[in-house]
C-alpha cells in the first residue's frame, strides 16, 4: 500500500528553469514560478509575521528579489529552500522595522483577509493555525503542509533535530483538528 | 478529518488566501510597482482601503456605543458582588467548572470597569477594553487597560473587584538614569522601558526592566522605591551557552533567543524562552540572584495543601518532581505544570502559563492501559480525594507497546534499527471513525509513520519515506570539495584562519567550514555528499576592540559612509539615520539617494565600522 505525500510544487529542475528564465530577462519565468510558489511564500510569510498586508508585502518583495536576484542564483537543487530565505529575511526586516517604529507585534497582529476565492472554511483554518498554534509549529506545518517540503529537508531549514520535526509536526495537526 | 485531508485543506486555504494567483500575467503589477516605490523609503504603517477605513471605524463606533452604554447602566456599582444588571462584556465566568477554592480566570469587564469608575477618576468612556490576570505573592488582580482614541490608561483592581487604582506617574527615566550613572550618555539605553505593575497590600508599585542596556543589565524599582540591579542578562546567556555547549552558537542562530521579564508567585524573574531547540525550551530565573525559580513553584503553597488535605504522604520527605512549561490545553490555554511522581500516579499542578495562578490538579497512572474511547482523561479535584483508575472496559483493545511491536514487526525492524520512534494516542475523530495510535519510527534510512487501530491492532495506515538517497559511500565529497562549494558560493578564492571540521548529529553529518574574509568570518555547514550543497551558512563582522569612548556620532558615522564611496555630503538626498542600540554590535542604519540610487550603510556606533553596505553599480564610484 502506498500513501505517499505528493509534492504540490513542481520539480526543482522546473523551478530552476524558470529562474534560468528570469535571469535572461525574460518575466514570463516570474509568471509561472509565482503561480506556483506564491501560496508557498505568502504562508511562510503569514505563519512568521500573523498580519496578512504585511505578508503580501514580503510575497511581493520576495519575488522582485527573486527576479532582481535571478542571475546570481546558483542552483543547490533547492529553489524552493533558496526563495522561502529570502521570504525569511524580510519578514524578519520588517519585524525589525515593526520594533524601530514601536510598534508591537500585538498591535501588528490583527489578521484579516479579503481574498474573493477564499471560503469561510479557509479562513477558518488560516485562523486557526495562526491563533493556535507556536510559530515553529506553524512554520513546520506550512514548509510540509503547504510548500511540500520533506521533513529532514525542514529539518536542516529549521536546524532543528529531525525527531523534533516529526513530533512538532503531529503535534500541531492534532492541535489544528482539536480546534477546527 | 484525516490527516491528509487536513493538509489538504491547509493547502487549498492558503493557496485561496495568496493575493494575485488569479492574474494570468502577475510579473506585470509586480514588477511595474517595483519601478514606483525602487529606491523609495516604504512606509511600515499600513495603508488601509476605503472600505477597511469604513469597517474599522463602525467597530470603533459600535465598540464606544456599547462601552458609554456599559459605562452608563453599571453606574453606581453594588460592592458586595458583581453587578447583575449590568452587560457582560466578556466571556462568561467560569468558576463553578473548578474545584471549590479555585479562583476564576476570568471576570466580567463590566464589573472591573464598574470598580475603576468608582473608585478612579476615568474623564472618558473608552473606546476599548483589555484585562489580564496577575499575581503577585498568592493574590490575583487584574490589570486593565482602557483605551480612548489611541490614548491607554492602565488601572490595577483587585480581584473581588472591590478596588481600583489608576497608576501613578513617576520620573521614572530619569531616575534610572541618575542611578545607573548614564546621564552622560543616555543613547546607551533601549529606546524604550518594560515596565511591570504590581498591585501589593500596600497599595501600586512599580518594577521595571531595561532589558538590553549595552552591558546586558537590567534594573527594576522595588517597592521601596529603591533601584535594584538585577542579575546581569548577559550571564544568563552563559548559562544558556553552558547547557548547550558547543552547539549553543548554532542553536541560537538556527532559532530565536526571546527574554522577557515578567512577575510569578516566587517573585520578579527572567524568562528566556529558546525557540528552534528540543521541547524543554524555557527557563525561569530570579531576577535578582540568577536563580532558577523552579523550586519556589514546586513549594507552592497550593501544592503542599492539596496533598496535606489528600493525606498523601511522601516517603522520607522526598519525591521526584518536574515541571513542564508552556503546556497547551485545549480549554485552559497555556499551563505550567508542576509534576509530582508518586508511587503509583503523577499529580499535575497546573498553574495558568501566563501568571503561574494555582489552577486545578490533575493526575495519570503509571500503569500503561488501554486507552479511554469513552470520554476524555479522568481528571480530580482538590477535594474528591485521591485519584481512581480508570477500569478496563475494552478487552479487545491493544497496548501503546503492542501497537508499536506491530510497526516494528510490519516494518521488519529490530531495535538495533532504530534510532527514534513515538506512539501517541489519537482520540480525535479519528480517520477510519475509530482511536488509533499514531506511530512514526526513525531509522538510519527510512522515516516510517503508521496509524494503528486500538481495537484489533489493525493497520490502517502506512508510509515509508527515504531520508537520504545520496548516502552511498561512492557519493561523498572531500573536505576540499566542500569548502570550493562554499568558496564558489561567495564567488572568491581565498580565505584566512579556514577550519574544516566534520559536525552534526545522530541524523545528520556535515562539514563545518568557518573562515575569515574582508573583515567577515563565514560559517559554512556543507553537506557529506554530492548533491547537498550547502545546508546553511552565515557571516558576522569580525570583532574588533572596541574603545569605551569609542562612540560615533551620527554626523561621523555617515562621514563614514561618504569617505567609503568617495563623495560629498552636498550631493546626497533624503538622507535617513537611525541608531540601533539593541544589535548584538550597535549600528547605524544610514541610507540615502546619491545620483537617483538608494545607498544603504550599517555603521557600528563603537569604531564606526561599516557591518554592511548596499550600494548599486554607479559609473565613478569605487
Amino acid at each position: 500500500m502506498s500513501l505517499l505525500h505528493k509534492n504540490p510544487l513542481p520539480s526543482a529542475r522546473t523551478l530552476d528553469g524558470w529562474i534560468a528564465q528570469m535571469a535572461a530577462g525574460n518575466s514570463a519565468g516570474l509568471d509561472e514560478l509565482y503561480r506556483v510558489a506564491a501560496p508557498s511564500v505568502f504562508a511562510y510569510a503569514l505563519s512568521i509575521l500573523k498580519n496578512s498586508h504585511d505578508a503580501e508585502d514580503v510575497l511581493q518583495d520576495t519575488f522582485v528579489s527573486v527576479f532582481d536576484n535571478a542571475a546570481s542564483y546558483r542552483s543547490q537543487g533547492k529553489p524552493m529552500a533558496w526563495i522561502l530565505t529570502i521570504a525569511r529575511n524580510f519578514c524578519y526586516k520588517r519585524l525589525e522595522q515593526l520594533r524601530r517604529v514601536g510598534t508591537t507585534l500585538e498591535d501588528w497582529q490583527s489578521f484579516s483577509l479579503s481574498q474573493n476565492k477564499m471560503t469561510s472554511d479557509d479562513e477558518l483554518i488560516i485562523r486557526t493555525c495562526l491563533n493556535f498554534l507556536a510559530e515553529d509549529q506553524r512554520q513546520i506545518v506550512i514548509l510540509h503542509a503547504v510548500s511540500g517540503f520533506k521533513h529532514r529537508e525542514i529539518a536542516q531549514m529549521l536546524g532543528l533535530p529531525l525527531s523534533t520535526v516529526l513530533s512538532k509536526y503531529h503535534r500541531a495537526l492534532k492541535i489544528l483538528k482539536a480546534n477546527l | 478529518m484525516t490527516k491528509r485531508q487536513l493538509e489538504k485543506r491547509l493547502r487549498k486555504a492558503f493557496e485561496n488566501a495568496t493575493p494575485g494567483r488569479a492574474i494570468s500575467t502577475p510579473s506585470q503589477p509586480l514588477l511595474s510597482d517595483r519601478q514606483d516605490w525602487e529606491g523609495a523609503v516604504k512606509p511600515v504603517k499600513k495603508v488601509r482601503t476605503p472600505i477597511q477605513f469604513r469597517a474599522i471605524g463602525a467597530l470603533a463606533a459600535t465598540v464606544a456605543l456599547v462601552m458609554l452604554v456599559a459605562g452608563v447602566l453599571i453606574l453606581p456599582r453594588d460592592n458586595t458582588g458583581p453587578a447583575a444588571s449590568g452587560p457582560q462584556t466578556s466571556t462568561p465566568q467560569n468558576q463553578t467548572s473548578l474545584p471549590d477554592g479555585f479562583a476564576s480566570s476570568t471576570i466580567p469587564s463590566a464589573n472591573l470597569l464598574s470598580a475603576i469608575y468608582e473608585h478612579c477618576d476615568v474623564p472618558f468612556v473608552p473606546t476599548q477594553v483589555e484585562q489580564e490576570l496577575k499575581l503577585w505573592g498568592d493574590k490575583a488582580y487584574y490589570e486593565v487597560e482602557l483605551e480612548y482614541y489611541g490614548q491607554k490608561y492602565i488601572y490595577l483592581v483587585t480581584e473581588d473587584c472591590t478596588m481600583a487604582y489608576a497608576l501613578p506617574t513617576h520620573p521614572l527615566m530619569e531616575e534610572i538614569l541618575a542611578a545607573v550613572n548614564y546621564p552622560e550618555d543616555p543613547s546607551r539605553l533601549p529606546h524604550t522601558l518594560e515596565d511591570e505593575w504590581v498591585l501589593t497590600d500596600e497599595g501600586v508599585f512599580l518594577a521595571v526592566a531595561i532589558a538590553n542596556d549595552v552591558d546586558g543589565n537590567c534594573y527594576m524599582l522595588t517597592p521601596e522605591l529603591e533601584i535594584v540591579e538585577t542579575y546581569p542578562l548577559a550571564s544568563l546567556r552563559l548559562i544558556l551557552a553552558d547547557i548547550f555547549g558547543p552547539y549553543y552558537e548554532q542553536i541560537i542562530l538556527n532559532g530565536t533567543l526571546e527574554v522577557d521579564f515578567n512577575l510569578t508567585a516566587g517573585g520578579f524573574c527572567f524568562e528566556l524562552e529558546l525557540t528552534g531547540g528540543d521541547d524543554s525550551d524555557v527557563w525561569l530565573y530570579d531576577a535578582v540572584t540568577g536563580e532558577q525559580i523552579t523550586a519556589t513553584l514546586n513549594y507552592h503553597p497550593k501544592i503542599q495543601e492539596y496533598l496535606r488535605e489528600n493525606d498523601i504522604t511522601l516517603p522520607n520527605g522526598h519525591y521526584d518532581f518536574d515541571i513542564w512549561l508552556n503546556v497547551y490545553f485545549p480549554e485552559q490555554g497555556t499551563m505550567t505544570v508542576v509534576v509530582y511522581k508518586h508511587e503509583d500516579a503523577d499529580y499535575l499542578f497546573c498553574f495558568d502559563g501566563n501568571t503561574l495562578k494555582f489552577h486545578r490538579v490533575l493526575f495519570k497512572t503509571y500503569t500503561d492501559l488501554p486507552i479511554d474511547t469513552t470520554g476524555p482523561a479522568p481528571t480530580v479535584g482538590n477535594t474528591e480525594g485521591p485519584p481512581v483508575t480508570t477500569e478496563d472496559t475494552q478487552p479487545a483493545e491493544i497496548y501503546k507497546n503492542e501497537a508499536r511491536d506491530i510497526a516494528f514487526e510490519h516494518a521488519g525492524l529490530t531495535y538495533l534499527d532504530i534510532v527514534d520512534y513515538s506512539v501517541t494516542v489519537d482520540k480525535a475523530d479519528g480517520p477510519y471513525g475509530v482511536t488509533h495510535y499514531d506511530i512514526w519510527i526513525l531509522t538510519y534510512d527510512d522515516l516510517y509513520e503508521y496509524e494503528i487501530a486500538a481495537e484489533g491492532g489493525r493497520i490502517l495506515k502506512y508510509e515509508k519515506e527515504s531520508l537520504e538517497t545520496a548516502t552511498l559511500p561512492g557519493n561523498r565529497i572531500s573536505s576540499q570539495q566542500a569548502l570550493q562549494i562554499a568558496l564558489d558560493y561567495l564567488r572568491i578564492t581565498a580565505v584566512d584562519n579556514l577550519e574544516i571540521t566534520v559536525d552534526g548529529d545522530e541524523y545528520k553529518i556535515h562539514y563545518a567550514i568557518s573562515f575569515e574574509h574582508a573583515g567577515y568570518k563565514y560559517k559554512f555547514e556543507v553537506g557529506l555528499y554530492k548533491g547537498e550543497g550547502i545546508l546553511s551558512w552565515n557571516e558576522a563582522p569580525l570583532e574588533l576592540p572596541t574603545p569605551p569612548d569609542g562612540k560615533f556620532t551620527e554626523e561621523q558615522a555617515l562621514q563614514v559612509a561618504l569617505d567609503h564611496l568617495g563623495i560629498k555630503a552636498e550631493t546626497i538626498e533624503d538622507l535617513e539615520i537611525t541608531i540601533n542600540p539593541d544589535a548584538e554590535v550597535p549600528y547605524y542604519d544610514i541610507s540615502f539617494i546619491f545620483m537617483d540610487h538608494e545607498f544603504e550603510f550599517e555603521i557600528s556606533l563603537y569604531g564606526g565600522r561599516i557591518l554592511r553596505v548596499k550600494a548599486p553599480e554607479v559609473d565613478g564610484l569605487s
